[in-house]
Parts: C-alpha cells; structure tokens; sequence
C-alpha cells in the first residue's frame, strides 16, 4: 500500500512538471507578442546556465504617474500599461488593480521593488522576464540597439520569447 | 549495500559455536562450504564496467552539452522526467533487493532531478521570477514521496529544501524580508522562532521509523535557535535598535511564533513515557523562548526606549543559559545525546560571548587574544568533562530497568 501512495507521489512529481510545461506552452501560444526596449544587459546564473540579464526602460515607474497617497510597498503587485511608442512600447499609465485598456494598449503584470533614490524617486518594477538563457557558445550580447519580444498574456503575464540587436534575432 | 551470503556467514558462524548451535569442526565445514568471494569492484570485471560505464556517461553528457539550444524543449524535459522516474524506479527495485544505502542514493537522485526539472523549465521559458518559489515547490513535491516510503535521506532533503526556501524569503524584501529589511533583529527572531518549530515538529516524529528525522528535526531546530538568540543577546547594543517610526506589525512573524507555540504545545505527547510534568519541562523551556521572542518583537514594533533593548539582552543571557541547562538535564534523562551536546554548546557560546562582551574593552587587543585564549581553552576543558559525565549518566539511566 505504501509503495502505491509512493508511486503516486512519483507520479504527480512527473504530472506537474509536465503539467507545468504544457500549461506554458498553451499560454505563450495565445499570447500576442509586444517588443520593449532594454537598456542593460549583464550574464550568467550558475545552475541554469549562460543568460543576459536585462533591464527594461519600462520598469523604472515615473513618480509623476504614481498616485502619492497609494504608493506601493515592496512585493505589492502592479498593473503597468503600456502602448506604443515609435517601435517599442512604453509606459503610460499604471495602476494598482486590473485596468481596462484601449485598443492599442497593453498591460504587464509586475512586482514593485523600490523606490530609486533622488529627488523623484521613479518605482523599479520586476516583471519576471529579467533573464534570457542563451547557448554557453553564443558569446557575449554585440553591442547595438536591443530590444526584447515579450508575449503578453490577456491578465498580463508576460514571457521573454527573444532577442533582437538592431531588428536582428540573438543569437 | 548488503553483505554477501558468505560474508554474513562469517560473522555469524563464531556466534553458533560460542552459543553451542554448532560445533567448531561443522563451522569450519560450512565455511568451506562458501568460500567468501572478492568485493565485486575488485574483480576486473567490475573494474572495466565501471570505467566503460563512466566514459559511456560523460560522451552522453558531452553530447547533450554541445547540442543542448538545438535540442526540442519537450525532448530535453521528458529526457529529465524519464531519468527521474528511473532513478525512482531503481530504487524501488533494489531496496527490494535489500541493498538500502544504494536504493536510498537513487531515492535522492529522483528527489535532486525534481529541483533540476524546475530550474530547466525556468530556463526553457525564460522564467526569472522569486527563486523562493522555486524551492517552494520542490520541497512540497519531495516531502510526501519521502515519507510515503519512507525513505529518511529524501525526508531530510525536503526538511533542508524547507530551510532553504525559508532562508530565501527573509532575505527576498517582497516576502518576509520585507519586515526584517526595515529591522534586521526580526531576521534573528524569525529564525530563533523557525527553530523552536523546528525541534518541536522533530520531536513529532518520535523514536518509530521517522527517529533520524526526530533526531535530523531536533538538531536543525536547536541549531537555529541558539544561532539566534547568541547575537540576540547584544541588543543593549544601539546598532540592533532604531528609533525611526515602525512601518507596520510584522503579521508573518508573529503568525509563526504563534505556530512555534501551538506545536510546542503538543509535542510532549511524542516524548518518552514520563511524569507529565517532566514531559512537559523541555517544551516548556522552549516557549520561554518563544514568549521571549514575543517581547521582543513588540519592543521593535512599538521602538520601545533603548532600556528595553538592554533589558532584553540580559534576559536573552540567562534565557540562554536556562534552556541549555534544561536541554543537559532532559537529554541526559532520555539519553538525547544531541540535546546534551547542544546544551553544552550553547552554554560554551554564551560564555564565551559574555566574556569578550565584558573584557573586550577593557584589554589591549594581544592581552585580550592572550586571556580569551586560555579562557576558552579551560572553557572548552570543563565543558567536555561535564558533556562526558552527562552521556555517561545517560546511558547509565537507560541500561537500568
């Protein structure tokens, strides 16, 4: 009896794995893709391999756009609305609840982390799209304009599907 | 790994004739019988299949390094999953055999794999979120299976996995670090508090078949609360307190030092057989420890008067010294050696820390090295003499009916 609960236990192990993977690839495939800008890049995470670790221009949070009375702690959730702005698309409106967009407009889920310091104080948002794992043998990222395809869920989940330097996949 | 028919015949065989079974000329017979074979690492088959084994293995991870992007991410994850669910499947197959160390290795390869299929769907789908998360889920996944077995390498995994995920959250600011950001001695409470749980949910297990992970439970969880509550000590010190306005109630604390009392609370019940009110006294001197911790934490909500911190510091002395002294006593009483080395530990650190705290000033930095050393070394002399006598009246008190 014990080694079927055992077996059992294995099996949702493996389930959920799975379950997890299919549940990605059934979002990503739904999900309409935006380009961001990235405005740092920096490598390496030890257990899952090479990966350039970027900065997004939309996730330092203008204070002008956060409302002063509500301002987010640390951890809180943020709803960043975003529209396009030349061939990217910035930010132009957040919101601490679920909003309701325009037609052209999108939303992206993420984490208030902090205030940055000086006289504004802009909010730094993490949306968990900060990593992209690359082959060992690609090198470094070439210098040059990048830029991020995020696919973004209807509720704003986001996925960083790829890379482009100066409109050119990488690698 | 299990011994050989044929070994186990040779240290069986003196005990028949010593207990009259057989005679010395018919052991002898039966040993002749089966001649005790070499280790089979030591024949050169064995050698040459496990050199062949190992070249096989490393062209195969070669090979996937160089072709890993080219890969198809469903092959890569069901590669991973079957690898899992084989190493499992090994183990179960050769604890039947009745080889338990290896089944018990493979059990853990099957657990470590479950945190590498995690890190590999991260990396497949760019995910960057909290890696606490990511421990999370492992351990919640590892823990059943480890006890449905039971295999205790696997449970002590997942209590590690545990203590992982919650080191990552009092330092990840959006979770419990939030409030240990703003005051760094509630990281201290929050760990003295996770280790009173701790000890308390080993003790849970109690001596049947779970007794390495009482004993795994206990140690972690004393581990933790002496770690903390040592530093805790210093908090006359002005750098543990601030008078800056509190943020707000740290609600995750709190709401773990009340979980620390509700298992202390009942786990006497999983102690030896005792007068009630002896079974009660260790979990009793823990919830001291608790309730101190509850203190404190008012104290810092509130930025109580640094009066307050320095009270708190003296009472964390004798705290200290009280609950090492009470671990001593109980674990010579139950023969809990881990409990009279801890005890003794504790003890040792508290001195040792009152000592510099008291003369530090006071000494020039080579006389200071000077003293603390013979100090230390006499400390260190006496301690082990009593933690000696304490085991040895442990045992003492087991062997007598």
């Amino acid at each position: 009896m014990r080694t079927r609960l055992f077996v059992a236990a294995v099996v949702i192990q493996a389930l959920v794995l799975l379950g997890w993977a299919a549940d990605l690839e059934w979002t990503l495939a739904r999900a309409p893709r935006i380009r961001l800008a990235v405005a740092q890049r920096d490598p390496r995470d030890l257990l899952r391999g090479t990966y350039v670790d970027l900065r997004f221009e939309i996730q330092e949070i203008p204070a002008t756009m956060l409302t002063p009375g509500a301002l987010p702690e640390p951890g809180d959730s943020i709803w960043v609305i975003l529209a396009p702005k030349g061939d990217v698309y910035g930010v132009v409106a957040v919101s601490r609840t679920p909003p309701t967009l325009e037609p052209d407009q999108r939303v992206i889920a993420g984490r208030a982390r902090w205030f940055a310091s000086g006289v504004s104080r802009p909010l730094y948002v993490e949306y968990g799209i900060e990593h992209y794992y690359v082959p060992e043998t690609a090198g470094t990222v070439p210098r040059g304009k990048l830029e991020a395809e995020v696919a973004v869920t209807r509720n704003g989940r986001p996925f960083l599907t790829r890379l482009f330097v100066d409109g050119r996949p990488y690698p | 790994m299990a011994p050989s028919f044929a070994h186990r015949l040779r240290d069986e065989a003196p005990r028949w004739v010593r207990d009259g079974v057989i005679s010395a000329q018919q052991a002898e017979a039966i040993l002749a019988r089966y001649p005790a074979s070499a280790a089979w690492f030591s024949r050169p088959i064995g050698i040459f299949s496990l050199l062949g084994g190992a070249l096989l293995v490393a062209a195969t991870a070669l090979l996937v390094a160089h072709n890993w992007h080219e890969i198809p991410r469903w092959i890569k994850l069901g590669g991973l999953v079957t690898l899992m669910l084989a190493a499992y499947a090994a183990g179960l197959g050769i604890r039947a055999r009745g080889y338990d160390k290896l089944a018990a290795g493979l059990f853990v390869l099957g657990g470590g794999l479950v945190l590498v299929g995690i890190a590999l769907i991260g990396q497949i789908y760019n995910l960057s979120g909290r890696q606490s998360d990511a421990v999370l889920l492992w351990w919640v996944l590892i823990l059943p299976a480890g006890y449905l077995l039971p295999s205790i390498p696997v449970v002590v995994l997942g209590w590690l996995g545990a203590s992982a995920w919650y080191v990552l959250l009092l330092f990840d600011r959006s979770t419990l670090g939030r409030d240990v950001h703003y005051d760094p001695p509630l990281g201290l409470v929050a760990v003295a508090a996770a280790g009173a749980l701790t000890w308390a949910l080993g003790v849970l297990h109690g001596d049947g078949e779970y007794r390495r992970v009482r004993q795994f439970g206990e140690q972690i969880g004393l581990l933790a609360v002496g770690g903390a509550l040592l530093p805790l000590g210093i908090f006359g010190d002005r750098v543990w307190w601030t008078s800056a306005p509190a943020p707000r109630w740290p609600i995750a604390v709190l709401a773990l030092l009340a979980l620390a009392v509700l298992v202390l609370v009942v786990a006497p019940v999983r102690l030896p057989p005792d007068r009630l009110a002896v079974r009660l006294g260790p979990s009793a001197a823990l919830l001291l420890v608790v309730l101190y911790l509850f203190v404190a934490v008012i104290a810092l909500a509130t930025r109580a008067p640094a009066g307050t911190f320095r009270l708190l510091g003296w009472i964390d002395w004798a705290l200290l010294f009280g609950v090492a002294l009470s671990l001593i006593l109980y674990g010579a009483r139950w023969d809990r050696t881990s409990w009279i080395n801890w005890g003794i530990v504790w003890i040792g650190a508290d001195a040792l820390a009152r000592y510099i705290e008291l003369f530090g000033s006071m000494l020039q930095t080579s006389a200071l090295f000077f003293v603390t050393g013979i100090f230390v070394l006499l400390l260190g002399w006496a301690l082990e003499r009593l933690r000696r006598r304490m085991t040895a009246r442990a045992a003492a008190f087991q062997r007598t009916p």
